[in-house]
């Protein structure tokens, strides 16, 4: 057992799944898309999950953040089974303890860069001028300081995803989950994005599970899970 | 390309919902088109097929000149030498029958059946017309209503006398019998009437039916030949006061609101399909289709949506023009059937509109789509933000000025500025949408910034900057005024027949020049206290190089007028003037504030006929004006001038002439009319109270409401289909927004709250808008109104401003309250991946 190890032993869960399954129907045929996954990401952990297309990588982790439900089996988030949460108690979760990054930013069109950040914070009833210090530094992190009152259309591709992981980061959440977060940007910014990815898991501690098609963006991670037809294969230790 | 047209055939009958609302819209707007273009020359026509009918195929009728009070002749008195034509004789008489209880008045005709049968002045279904003593025709609609039937006989008093009757024929409800209305026709032979007067072969009128390219030459020979008689052609023989142009203007707005309403619902709908749409065209934009095949197969869409709506909107109208007829058959009660012709003409431009419309609206946007970069279309990242164009500001605060420039400078209520006007504030009401949305949506974030619920705040940041959003209070702010419009027209003409219209008599003789011998005896009636004996001819004068009509009233002394009638209010007079001048005029304030004429001015008056053409050897007449009045009491256009009697007899057409009578107290304008119809039982007259009048003209302006009501809600069918398509595929474009913030902030519950305050807030700004919107309206509707003869007050209507905001709210509840279950169905994984 290596260094590494020990300490991971040491440290708490902060997501895990028991037997996992989900499937969907086409036509009378139950098709599964997950079977019996079971998984655990400590505390801090950088978790890469890769697979090929249709492995069910990417319903793994939307399982993992209570947007889909499973079939069967069951998602602890911090010892909690999210699943028998009510939706509202979900979406408190969602913007509390995680954050959400796409492949596409889904970022809200008509809403500027600093009001698409502050989403969260304004849904949990919070006053926006109490987080203008967080929000600076959010924007500085992201490099995005001067483009706060733009809107999603007058951004790359790569800032768009930069205001997409600093909406993921403002309620300084334990956990981001991020899916194909540089699938459709070019390599050089790919890479910034991942940098900046392992900067906020390093220098603040998030926990971050990223789904990839990429081994290049794999390696910014501690560890990684492989998947194919609907099954985790043995773990892999950065 | 076959693929295409099969995804696009696909497409229509896969989109059920949708397509049904694109083929109602386009069908309802198709069959709105039509009906309201065929109704106006359906009621004409059975207007005046009901007016022709009652003297059947004859063109002419001649009365004795009743100088000596007698208005029977003999038939030989009227001299037909060298005139080719077929004439029946008639006399008349009126008496009272007891039926079911009721005492009803009976209007007796003599004639030769024969003579009447070939001139088309009866058409008899059953029994005979050859006359034996005491036989009647009776009509169809007095048989059913009476249960009456061959052979049985009927009592008919006058005076002190009773004459009995047997029932020998039943005619159709047409010709003659056209003029039953309420009362009791029956036709016996002339020898029969003669004996109620004590006569023996008298005739009081003759028909005469004449080749219509002999009709001047006819009149001539017969004018030059019977001195003391009055000969006129069956068409001016009877005139009643109905404004047929206003009638049709009224129909004319209605047809274009809906057709406004419509336009605007399907180029919203095109909007919204179009961008639908896109991404599909895109992935066959991407597999190799070009953009010109890509938008001829969306204009193909577009065009078979056109002409399956506009094919079924003609079937359905041509179904159902005869009832809506119908409705605005003011005389069906008395049987007057409805006249429906199918235009051939209206029924292409409905169709052609219902046709080409949505495909003409949708190309635009089609080649502006498809315009786009290939990505944006195929992954339909169009951009949802509302832009707030200076340009479009600029363009909406001009026309809003444009708007109300032209009405300010349209003094002549020229009807084309008048509806210039109205359109350019519509159409800065829709390019300022926008900006009025932000102010709104700003204006809440004020009040409400200590607000700590972020929906709440969403909702507002949405309502201004959403396009989607925008589009929808757009769309019903444009139906939600035009139909405040209509309503305010609507309520304004209701009411200045219930208030404005003063009640200047109780009773109200209207004479033909046969009977003038009679005014002093009318006068002497028991009850009447005063009377006044109006004489109206038509006159026409060009003022600022504009042509106008009015009503030229004879008055002998202008201070009696005056005295008599309370809707006429004089507010300044030229007495000297009035005294010493044979050429004197009085004119109403509205009509000299409209051409800017002043007191002293002169203007000149051509005397016309009731087809405005000038009369025979007469030249325009100057006068000079000499008084100011205000005649909206009796006149709802004010185009009224009263001029000396002197100068009236002497060059206009006696065209109507009223004796006016006001009673003393405790006596009924009812017993009084019975009673001078009763005394002057042997002349035609028409007596009316004012109560009657009034409930004419109101039944008239009813029927013209309701018919309106009908066009209009059948708009606000058209509107509420658009808002609820719009509402519904808003939330289909909307369903990724929602996904996003699902997936990081908000459960399902605070998206529906979301959308609620969205709701509420677009019904505030429904509110706010709609109010000034409706306030500009009142001023700018103003000018339309006054064009088409509607010269009184019209005000913001608060209760139809509220029954619309409640159909709104209403109607904006349960859409939303469809989209609370779309939500929590809602595929969130689906709307977040692009694969």
């Amino acid at each position: 057992m290596n260094k590494d190890m020990g300490r991971d032993l040491e440290m708490e869960n902060i997501i895990r799944t028991e037997k996992l399954c989900k499937s969907f129907k086409v036509g009378t045929n139950d098709v599964p898309i997950l079977e019996d996954v079971e998984i655990a990401i400590k505390t801090g952990e950088f978790v890469s999950i890769m697979g090929p297309s249709g492995s069910g990588k990417s319903t793994l982790l939307y399982l993992l953040g209570g947007i889909d439900e499973p079939t069967s089996g069951r998602v602890f988030l911090q010892e909690k089974d999210i699943n028998r949460m009510k939706d509202k108690e979900k979406s408190v979760l969602r913007r509390k303890s995680m954050g959400f990054v796409f492949q596409f930013y889904n970022l809200v069109q008509n809403l500027t860069v600093e009001e698409n950040i502050m989403l969260p914070v304004t849904m949990d009833k919070k006053k926006p001028a109490d987080y203008k210090v967080q929000l600076d530094e959010i924007l500085e992190i992201v490099g995005l300081s001067e483009r706060r009152k733009y809107t999603p259309r007058e951004l790359s591709g790569g800032q768009q995803q930069r205001v997409a992981i600093a909406r993921a980061l403002i309620l300084s959440p334990a956990l981001i989950l991020a899916d194909e977060p540089i699938g459709n940007l070019d390599s050089k910014t790919g890479t910034e994005i991942m940098e900046l990815f392992y900067r906020i898991n390093k220098e603040k501690g998030i926990t971050i599970v990223q789904v990839t098609h990429s081994e290049e963006a794999a390696a910014y991670g501690n560890r990684l899970i492989r998947m194919k037809d609907g099954k985790v294969l043995e773990p892999v230790i950065m | 390309m076959k693929i295409i047209v099969k995804h696009v055939v696909k497409n229509i009958v896969e989109k059920k919902l949708r397509s049904a609302i694109v083929l109602l819209t386009i069908l309802l707007s198709t069959l709105v088109l039509f009906v309201g273009l065929s109704l106006n020359s359906i009621i004409n026509n059975t207007y005046s097929t009901m007016l022709q009918g009652s003297y059947g195929e004859a063109n002419l009728i001649v009365n004795k000149v009743t100088d000596d009070g007698n208005p029977f002749y003999e038939s030989s008195e009227l001299v037909l030498e060298g005139v080719n034509a077929e004439r029946l004789d008639m006399i008349e008489a009126s008496g009272k029958i007891t039926l079911q209880g009721d005492q009803k008045t009976v209007s007796l005709y003599g004639m030769d059946t024969d003579a009447a049968k070939e001139m088309n002045v009866i058409d008899l279904l059953t029994g005979e017309v050859k006359w034996e003593n005491g036989s009647v025709l009776i009509s169809q609609r007095t048989a059913t209503n009476y249960d009456f039937e061959i052979g049985d006989r009927l009592n008919v008093s006058q005076g002190d006398h009773t004459y009995e009757f047997i029932i020998k024929g039943i005619s159709k409800p047409e010709g003659l019998f056209n003029s039953e209305m309420g009362d009791i026709l029956l036709i016996t032979q002339p020898e029969k009437i003669n004996e109620f007067y004590g006569t023996s072969n008298m005739v009081a009128s003759t028909l005469l039916k004449v080749p219509s390219g002999d009709m001047d030459s006819t009149i001539t020979s017969l004018r030059e030949n019977n001195d003391s008689f009055t000969i006129q052609r069956t068409n001016e023989a009877d005139i009643i006061l109905r404004d047929e142009q206003t009638f049709q203007m009224v129909m004319m707005l209605s047809i274009i609101i809906i057709v406004l309403i419509s336009a605007y619902v399907i180029a919203s709908l095109t909007k919204l399909i179009v961008t639908e749409r896109m991404p599909v065209m895109g992935t066959f934009r991407s597999v190799g289709a070009n953009k010109g095949m890509m938008n001829r197969v969306l204009f193909l869409e577009f065009f078979v949506y056109g002409v399956l709506g506009s094919v079924l909107g003609i079937i359905f109208a041509v179904f159902l023009l005869p009832f809506a007829a119908d409705v605005f058959n003011e005389y069906k009660e008395y049987g007057v059937e409805t006249v429906v012709e199918y235009n051939l003409v209206y029924l292409g431009v409905s169709l052609l509109f219902g046709m080409f419309f949505p495909a003409f609206i949708s190309f635009f946007r089609i080649v502006k789509a498809n315009n786009k970069p290939l990505k944006e279309v195929l992954f339909d990242t169009a951009f949802t933000k509302e832009l707030r164009s200076k340009w479009s500001v600029f363009l909406g605060v001009l026309l809003l000025a444009m708007a109300f420039v032209l009405h300010y400078l349209n003094r002549y209520a020229d009807i084309v500025l008048a509806v210039l006007s109205l359109l350019l504030l519509f159409v800065s009401i829709v390019l300022l949408m926008p900006t009025l949305l932000y102010g709104i949506s700003y204006i809440l974030r004020f009040f409400l910034k200590r607000s700590a619920a972020g929906e709440l705040s969403l909702g507002i940041k949405n309502i201004a900057g959403n396009k989607i959003v925008a589009n929808n209070v757009s769309m019903i702010m444009v139906v939600f005024l035009l139909l405040i419009m209509v309503g305010i027209a609507s309520a304004g003409i209701d009411q200045y027949v219930s208030n404005s219209l003063t009640k200047d008599f109780d009773v109200a003789v209207s004479l033909s020049e046969n009977d003038e011998t009679i005014i002093d005896e009318i006068r002497k009636i028991d009850g009447v206290s005063d009377s006044y004996v109006q004489y109206i001819s038509l006159g026409q004068s060009t003022n600022k190089g504009i042509e106008s009509t009015f009503a030229v009233y004879g008055v002998d002394d202008f201070n009696k007028i005056d005295d008599f009638y309370d809707g006429i209010t004089y507010i300044e007079l030229d007495d000297n003037n009035l005294s010493n001048l044979e050429n004197a005029i009085i004119l109403d304030e509205y009509y000299m504030d409209k051409y800017g004429i002043s007191m002293g001015d002169t203007v000149e008056i051509q005397p016309v006929d009731v087809s405005y053409k000038p009369l025979e050897s007469t030249e325009p007449i100057t006068m000079v004006v000499s008084g100011v009045m205000d005649s909206k009491g009796i006149n709802s256009s004010r185009d009224v001038a009263l001029i000396p009697m002197a100068v009236y007899e002497e060059s206009f057409a006696g065209i109507f002439q009223e004796l006016g009578l006001k009673l003393d107290e405790g006596y009924h304008a009812e017993d009084v009319k019975e009673r001078i119809a009763d005394t002057f039982v042997n002349h035609k007259l028409e007596v009316i109270t004012f109560e009657e009048m009034l409930g004419s003209q109101k039944a008239t302006i009813d029927t013209l409401i309701d018919g309106i009501t009908v066009i209009i809600g059948l708009g606000m069918i058209v509107g509420i289909l658009g808002i609820s398509n719009n509402l519904i595929v808003s939330f289909n474009q909307r369903k990724k927004e929602y996904a996003i913030l699902y997936s990081v902030c908000m459960s399902k519950g605070q998206i529906i709250k979301m959308i609620f305050l969205e709701m509420l807030i677009t019904l505030f700004a429904v509110i706010v808008i709609g109010f000034f919107g409706g306030l500009a309206i009142n001023i700018l509707l103003t000018s339309l109104l006054h064009a088409i003869g509607m010269v009184t007050e019209f005000n913001f209507t608060f209760g139809l401003f509220g029954m619309l905001c409640l159909v709104v709210a209403i109607l904006l509840s349960v859409s939303t309250l469809s989209l609370v279950r779309k939500v929590f169905k809602l595929n969130i994984m689906k709307e977040l991946r692009y694969e």
